[in-house]
């Protein structure tokens, strides 16, 4: 049987009189998986709840097999977390910070020191690394930061908004960097983050949290697929002459500014109806495609649905 | 260029017992605290008083054996032999003489032991113990009121400054620079890192204060003539490690609490030393009303022993001193210390509990 990487049920969590966290059901399988929302949404602390480190009022829950609540300690040595604030340790270096973290986590002093040096290589931090940390520059930090969450060679990454700060290229390079402790040596990310095309870029999986309650949680590939019956028509030709003759043939179609012919088919007789008005007209179809949901418009949809149920 | 680069490697080693984790913190908190030239400056003068107290050590002990050589030497010369040949009158003016010298002697290292600690407070406890003429109680006394003192009086100074240097940034750097996370997203709980916080100015403190304490201990038994001296002052290092305790743990949880409430490193220092330096004033001010109301008139007197003041709980200095008099018996009186030690109990459960409160704000909201 499959084991879930992460398994809620029933999940509450308030601060006093804020509810954070409402009846959170959620699975989350290996891979990569994006965890979105608006700002106040409860990511955070739906974060701190997998780590263990507060205590929820409700429901039950297993990160990696380990029940929340009882082995805080022992998931967090599985779990390597990238804060999303601007923090480090006051007084160290690079290389001191990385191999702090991985003294804490367990790794011998000297040990640590080897690991740290081929992590922050590993990080494309190079003498940089013997400089203190207060001087690093916002994108040093950041691989800084991911360097210190890797060191112990974690089952589970959490990272909270990785990229932000980066330039596009170093962007990149740090989702190419999940990407391969993904591939190649068996991990598993939770990414919180804004930036919807990095979870465009990587992710398998998307959770979507909206006033503590969980929107949506689905595979990527999935969610795409849940498209209208759009479809983008590409011709030879003049597309305002196309759309003008599909909309006599009975289909609601409009020419785009793009070049290209919106067009709605509901069905695959309506889909056979098309080529055969293409066909009859001599229109050089160059093709014809589904409109796959962006994550951007899942994202709204699913944050839209919470305002409309609010309002 | 890079300097290690073999890649990403999964790593398989065996990790540390989870119950040491706390020691990390520590040893790069000390690190980093060793890593100013001011504090390696106060750790290094902090030693100088031992040299004080170990030549305490050894005049002491050399009056025990040789009270005072010129006096001893002329009674000596005295013919005793010649008054003892002629009558029994001289006879027994010959034992009385005996009796008179070891009287005289003992009245000697009184007086020596007196001028040497002449300002010091409880010299009158000391003269007392020295009178008491029994040589393992005097030694025990003595060594007992050298090291109470050396804890109180140097070294109480030398911890105030320590501390004032080493702990304001502890934990309000971490407040400022959102270092919680780090810590806590390992696999160490808040009060490890609280634990792991604590250590580094108890460590640094134990430095300055139990290990020369235990040094001159030691120092003084190599002094000593025979080895039953152990059995005369065997239980002063565990008086020793108490009254380190009850210095340490409350200065250091106070400290930490004015670390954790700024992200400004300067104003729990500010706080640190203005809570001593008030104390020690408005304490200072009631002692001598008090000194004026009951009429005594020497009130720039060295005589005026702060241990055994009323008004000492404003001061946690003298609180603090007030208590270790009692561990090392020189405040016979348990009840006269009591409010002491409630009062630094106290100071020391608020202090954990609020630090606890604290260092835990980070992961409630």
């Amino acid at each position: 049987m499959k084991k879930h990487l992460i398994q809620l049920s029933n999940l509450r969590k308030a601060y006093q009189r804020i509810v954070a966290l409402e009846n959170v059901d959620l699975t989350i399988d290996e891979g990569i998986t994006g965890l979105l929302g608006p700002n106040g949404a409860g990511k955070s602390t739906l974060i701190k709840v997998l780590m263990g480190l507060v205590h929820i009022n409700q429901g039950e829950g297993e990160v990696l097999g380990y029940p929340l609540g009882r082995h805080g300690r022992r998931i967090r040595s599985l779990v390597g977390y990238m804060p999303e604030d601007d923090c480090y340790i006051t007084g160290m270096t690079g290389i001191e910070m990385v191999r702090f973290s991985a003294c804490l986590a367990g790794i011998p002093s000297i040990e640590a020191l080897r690991r740290a040096h081929e992590i922050l290589d590993f990080c494309g931090v190079h003498q940089e690394r013997y400089r203190s940390v207060e001087g690093y520059s916002t994108g040093m930090r950041q691989k800084t930061k991911f360097a210190a969450a890797i060191v112990h060679d974690p089952l589970l990454l959490i990272l909270d908004e990785p990229t932000s700060g980066l330039d596009p290229e170093e962007r990149d390079a740090l989702l190419n960097r999940v990407r391969v402790l993904c591939e190649n040596f068996g991990k598993s990310a939770l990414i919180s983050t804004h930036i919807l095309p990095d979870v465009q870029a990587i992710c398998d999986h998307v959770v979507i949290l909206s006033n503590g309650v969980v929107r949506v949680s689905e595979r990527l590939s999935t969610l795409n697929r849940h498209e209208s019956s759009m479809h983008i028509l590409s011709v030879v030709g003049k597309t305002g002459l196309v759309a003008d003759q599909l909309v006599q043939a009975g289909f609601e179609a409009r020419a785009e500014p793009d070049d290209t012919v919106s067009i709605v088919i509901g069905s695959s007789e309506a889909m056979n109806r098309v080529w055969q008005v293409c066909e009859d007209r001599q229109v050089v179809v160059k093709s014809l495609v589904p409109v796959r949901n962006s994550i951007e418009q899942i994202f709204m949809d699913a944050i839209q649905g919470d305002v409309n149920a609010h309002s | 260029m890079p300097i290690h680069d073999v890649g990403y490697r999964p790593w398989k080693g065996k990790t540390t017992s989870a119950g040491t984790r706390w020691w990390t913190i520590s040893e790069a908190g000390i690190a980093g605290a060793l890593k100013s030239r001011w504090v390696r400056r106060a750790l290094l003068a902090s030693w100088i008083p031992i040299l004080y107290l170990g030549s305490g050590f050894f005049l002491f002990e050399k009056s025990m054996e040789q009270p005072d050589e010129n006096l001893i030497r002329d009674f000596r010369d005295i013919d005793w032999q010649e008054f003892r040949n002629t009558s029994q009158l001289a006879e027994e003016m010959n034992n009385a003489a005996q009796t008179t010298q070891a009287d005289l002697a003992r009245q000697v290292r009184i007086r020596q032991m007196q001028q040497m600690f002449e300002f010091a407070p409880h010299s009158e406890s000391l003269a007392e113990a020295t009178e008491s003429g029994q040589t393992g109680e005097i030694r025990h006394r003595v060594w007992s009121w050298m090291l109470a003192m050396f804890l109180g009086y140097p070294q109480g100074i030398m911890t105030l400054l320590i501390v004032g240097l080493i702990v304001p940034p502890l934990i309000s750097r971490d407040v400022r620079s959102r270092a919680f996370l780090l810590y806590y997203s390992r696999p160490i709980t808040r009060l490890e890192y609280l634990l792991g916080k604590l250590a580094i100015p108890c460590s640094i403190l134990m430095l300055i204060t139990f290990v020369p304490a235990i040094g001159l201990y030691f120092f003084g038994l190599m002094l000593s003539p025979d080895l039953g001296v152990i059995a005369d002052t065997w239980d002063l290092p565990f008086r020793v490690a108490l009254a380190t305790m009850v210095s340490i743990i409350p200065v250091c949880l106070l400290s930490l609490l004015f670390s954790s409430m700024t992200e400004e490193s300067r104003f729990a220092g500010f706080a640190w030393f203005a809570v001593w330096s008030l104390g020690a004033v408005v304490w200072g001010v009631i002692n001598l009303i008090n000194q004026i109301e009951v009429g005594n008139s020497n009130l720039g007197s060295r005589q005026i022993a702060p241990f055994s003041e009323q008004w000492s709980l404003m001061s946690i200095y003298s609180t603090i001193g007030r208590a270790q008099a009692w561990i090392f018996g020189l405040e016979p009186d348990f009840w006269q210390v009591l409010p002491s030690l409630i009062m630094l109990s106290a100071l020391s459960v608020v202090s954990f509990f609020w630090l606890y409160r604290r260092i835990s704000a980070p992961v409630r909201i």
